[in-house]
């Protein structure tokens, strides 16, 4: 993963001369008014909210499924899942479609968010690792506190954030889309 | 008593008596004759069926006793069941008599013993019923034996009932017929008592009036008897005041009647025979046929005196001269004869008379010439007539001769003395005649000299009386002292009048005179004395004029002053008002021009709200379209974030497109915050117009108001300009008025100080009289000059003169 953002790319990046202060590069978004970040190697890409089709029986923050480009994608709100309020939807609400690799398999996974806002890169130096406890979510979702502006981005560990057990639910999800697909 | 009443009423009286004991009579014998009958018919009609009842029940019970002896001897039992039938039948006999008797009983002893009956009875029934139930039964020998025993003895106890019953109706029934009885013979005896008293009571009425009747009827045939033999000499009286009495009294007023009578014809007779003819009778004291005979034995006596006197009272005036008239009155017999003499001697002596009349009347008259006719009258009154006709021709002659010269004198035509001669008086006369001729013709030579000097103004000049004698003398000094007491008064009236045409005032006549001369003479002084006073006062009026000219003059200066005054302010006053009028129209026109502006303003402002509500709409609409924009630049942002990520995920590749799609976020970035800032301006735009709008829309009814307002302000000042234009009116008129008031007020000053000059005049004209102290002469000299003075410095001093004069003014 490292090597993939090991290039400066920016004229920026004049600052961050080593590899090991190469600055990599970060998706941020807003959701209860809180800024998260992702990295972008995760991110596939993000596509305004639109028609969620529900699926009963399911837990409150798997919202329902999406049609991208006629595949299931199943779209969980992420404000819920930190135990917060279900997201309400707005003009700016936005669905960031992450990527992940599970046992040799890609999944895509529709993320919830209030509003997504740019493109960023943080070098490693500006990433302290995650509090112990104060944060209002688990500590394992976080990887780091990335400092941006002298205020902290919380950036989410995707596949924590996306834990075993909704994997394996999301992964029954993805089998019948699967089938359906093959 | 009975004397008092009248014959019909006594009549009356008895038999009133008689038919009250008649009526009394039968009315008794009709009340007991009803109370008998009433008992009768209770012993018949009550008594006697209720013994009939009470035997008929006896008799059926009897009946029934023979029937049930029979039930006990027969044998056929059709036979006894008949006499059973007829004991049932008797038997209801009997509850009918028991009824009727219940109905009638109505004393406490009927019903006393009537129960006692039924009381037996209802103890007999059942012992029948019982009988009758043995015999139907057969049971004979119970039978008898019951019917001999107990029933014969209850039988027999209502056989006692029933008797005694009959035995109490028929007591009763005796009772009463014996009271019956009793009634009848007191009815009886009370009825022949009162007729008794009736016969008693008649008789004795019939007694009583025919005596009161044909005594006094006795009385009166006597008299009449003795009145027809010519027996006066009675007395009748009477006090009764039936009819019996009214014809005594009228026999008595008959007697009474005559014997007037009597006495009178007795007087008259005696009264002729003594030669009183003019005796009569009274003829008021008598009545009716009495009196007609009075008043003819009276008319008798006047026939016959009636000529009688008349031929006296003719001698009578006839014999002192008095000569009546013809007698026209009609007489019958001897009064004719006299009648037609007396007319023949009226005749003569008037003839005779009218002749003496004649001659005289023709002598007062002058007529000397007149005789009388002597051959109309007969025996010595001719030779009257004769004699005095000699006598006048005998006096004629002279008198004739005296009459022409006195006629002449009395003419003025004065004759020459009388040279015939004349005897005796006649001569007398002549010599009187001559003398008065010469007498009179020198009264009239002095007249005629007197009045000739008179004429010529020569009042000095007087006659000599001694001249003359007596009366004519008389004349001749009287005429003298005439002219001295007129010319003495005349000199005096001349004295004065000169000096009053000379102007002297002060001049009197102070002699003494009498009569009409002293009245001239007073005339002539009261005339100067009102003369002198009257200019006096003349002169007192002239002064007084001119100082009232005087002031008038210099009040009507100061009014002309003041009316000038008056008539500038009065200009200014139309000057300011003129002025007020300008600035009024002007008022007027500004408020116009107001209202225009404002009713322009009040549109233009709703205009305005229009402009900027549209302006609101559009700010809207350009929001609108700006969020398009901001959609567009967030959209672009997504695609420019999508591209970063597919850059990213290109690794080396994508480095070059990371940038460009950086720019290209950027740029969406820009455009969005754009977007958003004109969002902004355009929400705050809107606000600010929508708050412009709603102020316009506050606006719109306040300029409306100031419109309305404006307008009141136009229409006051346009009544306003009318107002004053109504003064300006008044005031040219009130300026009109005050020039008019100068001008008069200068003529008035004018007419004035003429009026003191025309004072002034009087005074010098009344300068010329001399009064009374010379007072007139001192005050004509003094006021004119006073006057002369004043009225040069008048103009000066005009104020001045006004305060000194404040209290005169009060006084005029």
């Amino acid at each position: 993963m490292s090597q993939i953002v090991q290039s400066p790319g920016s004229p920026r990046g004049a600052t961050a001369v080593t590899v090991d202060s190469a600055p990599q590069q970060y998706l941020t978004f807003t959701l209860g008014g809180e800024m998260f970040a992702v990295a972008i190697l995760n991110v596939k890409e993000i596509i305004e909210f639109g028609t969620v089709t529900e699926i009963p029986m399911m837990p409150s923050f798997i919202r329902g499924v999406i049609n991208l480009r006629g595949a299931v994608v199943p779209v969980i709100d992420l404000s819920c899942r930190f135990g917060g309020k279900p997201t309400e939807v707005a003009r700016r609400t936005c669905i960031i479609i992450i990527e992940l690799e599970q046992d040799e398999h890609k999944h895509d996974i529709g993320v919830m968010v209030d509003a997504v806002s740019e493109v960023l890169e943080i070098a490693r130096s500006e990433i302290e690792p995650p509090p112990s406890f104060g944060a209002k979510i688990r500590t394992d979702f976080i990887s780091g506190m990335g400092k941006v502006g002298g205020r902290f981005v919380i950036i989410l560990d995707v596949a924590r954030v996306l834990s075993i057990e909704e994997i394996a639910m999301l992964t029954q999800a993805a089998d019948a889309g699967g089938t359906e697909v093959a | 008593m009975l004397n008092n009443l009248k014959i019909g009423t006594k009549l009356g009286v008895g038999f009133a008596i008689t038919l009250v004991l008649l009526v009394a009579i039968a009315t008794v014998g009709t009340i007991r004759l009803q109370s008998l009958s009433n008992d009768l018919e209770l012993i018949v009609n009550d008594r006697n069926p209720k013994a009939v009842w009470a035997n008929d029940v006896i008799e059926s019970l009897n009946v029934i006793a023979r029937a049930m002896r029979n039930t006990l001897l027969l044998k056929s039992s059709a036979e006894i069941d008949k006499e059973i039938e007829r004991i049932t039948a008797e038997r209801k006999v009997i509850a009918d008599r028991y009824e009727k008797m219940q109905a009638t009983f109505n004393t406490e002893r009927g019903k006393a013993a009537l129960k006692g009956t039924l009381e037996a009875r209802e103890a007999y029934i059942p012992m029948l019923e019982h009988f009758l139930e043995l015999v139907k039964a057969g049971q004979q020998e119970q039978a008898v034996a019951y019917m001999l025993g107990d029933f014969r003895k209850q039988q027999n106890a209502y056989f006692g009932e029933v008797r005694s019953l009959i035995k109490l109706v028929n007591d009763i029934t005796a009772n009463e017929g014996k009271n019956a009885l009793e009634a009848a013979a007191a009815a009886r005896t009370l009825m022949i008592g009162l007729a008794v008293l009736a016969f008693i009571l008649t008789v004795l009425a019939a007694f009583v009036i025919t005596r009161s009747i044909t005594r006094p009827v006795g009385q009166v045939v006597d008299a009449a008897r003795k009145m027809a033999a010519g027996d006066m000499n009675f007395t009748l009286t009477s006090d009764a005041k039936d009819e019996v009495g009214e014809v005594v009294r009228s026999v008595a007023a008959v007697q009474s009647s005559v014997v007037a009578l009597i006495a009178d014809a007795n007087a008259l007779s005696e009264a002729a025979v003594a030669g009183r003819l003019a005796t009569r009778a009274d003829a008021g004291k008598h009545q009716g046929d009495y009196r007609k005979i009075v008043e003819g034995v009276n008319g008798t006596l006047d026939a016959v005196i009636g000529p009688l006197n008349v031929a006296a009272s003719y001698v009578d005036r006839i014999s002192k001269g008095d000569i009546p008239a013809r007698i026209t009155d009609s007489y019958n017999g001897d009064f004719n004869t006299i009648k037609n003499n007396l007319n023949t001697c009226i005749d003569a002596v008037g003839r005779l008379v009218a002749d003496a009349n004649m001659l005289s009347a023709a002598a007062v008259a002058g007529r000397l010439s007149t005789r009388a006719d002597a051959g109309q009258h007969q025996g010595d009154f001719r030779k009257i007539v004769e004699g005095v006709n000699a006598t006048l021709d005998a006096v004629i002659g002279p008198l004739n001769v005296a009459a022409n010269y006195v006629d002449r004198i009395s003419k003025g035509d004065i004759p020459a003395r009388i040279t015939d001669s004349y005897s005796g008086d006649f001569n007398t006369i002549k010599d009187n005649l001559n003398t008065c001729i010469e007498a009179v013709n020198k009264l009239v030579a002095d007249a005629n000299l007197l009045s000739a000097a008179a004429v010529a103004g020569k009042l000095e000049t007087r006659a000599d009386a001694t001249q003359h004698h007596g009366d004519f003398r008389r004349i001749v000094e009287g005429v003298n002292d005439t002219l001295d007491a007129v010319v003495s008064p005349i000199q005096d009236v001349q004295r004065v009048m000169g000096a009053m045409a000379q102007g002297d005032m002060t001049q009197t006549i102070t002699q003494a005179y009498q009569g009409d001369f002293a009245v001239l003479k007073e005339a002539i002084n009261n005339t100067i004395a009102k003369l002198s006073e009257t200019i006096a006062q003349i002169i007192t009026a002239a002064d007084a004029l001119s100082n009232a000219a005087g002031q008038v003059s210099a009040t009507a200066q100061s009014l002309s002053q003041a009316s000038s005054e008056q008539a500038a302010s009065v200009e200014e006053t139309t000057a300011s008002l003129e002025q007020m009028t300008a600035s009024v129209t002007q008022n007027t026109e500004n408020a116009k021009v107001t209202d225009n502006m404002a009713t322009k303003s009040a549109k233009e402002a709703g205009e305005g709200g229009e402009a900027v509500g549209r302006t609101v709409e559009a700010m809207k609409s350009i929001a609108d379209k700006i969020g398009i924009i901001d959609d567009i630049a967030y959209q672009t942002n997504l695609l420019a974030l999508n591209a970063a990520i597919e850059a990213a995920r290109a690794g080396e590749h994508g480095k070059g497109f990371a940038v460009v799609a950086a720019e290209v976020r950027k740029l969406a970035e820009r455009s969005q915050v754009a977007a958003q800032e004109i969002g902004e301006l355009a929400g705050s735009s809107v606000k600010a117009a929508e708050r412009a709008g709603h102020l316009l829309d506050e606006m719109v009814p306040s300029i409306q108001k100031t419109s309305d307002l404006v307008q009141e302000i136009a229409s006051a000042s346009q009544e306003q300009s009318t107002g004053v234009a109504q003064i300006n009116n008044a005031m040219g008129q009130l300026n009109k008025a005050t020039q008019q008031n100068a001008s008069a007020s200068e003529e008035l000053a004018a007419t004035a100080e003429e009026l003191g000059g025309q004072a002034g005049q009087l005074q010098q004209l009344m300068e010329f009289f001399s009064v009374e102290g010379g007072r007139g002469a001192v005050r004509g000299f003094s006021a004119p000059a006073a006057r002369v003075s004043a009225r040069p410095a008048r103009p000066a001093a005009r104020s001045v003169a006004a305060l000194i004069d404040e209290s005169d003014f009060e006084k005029f």
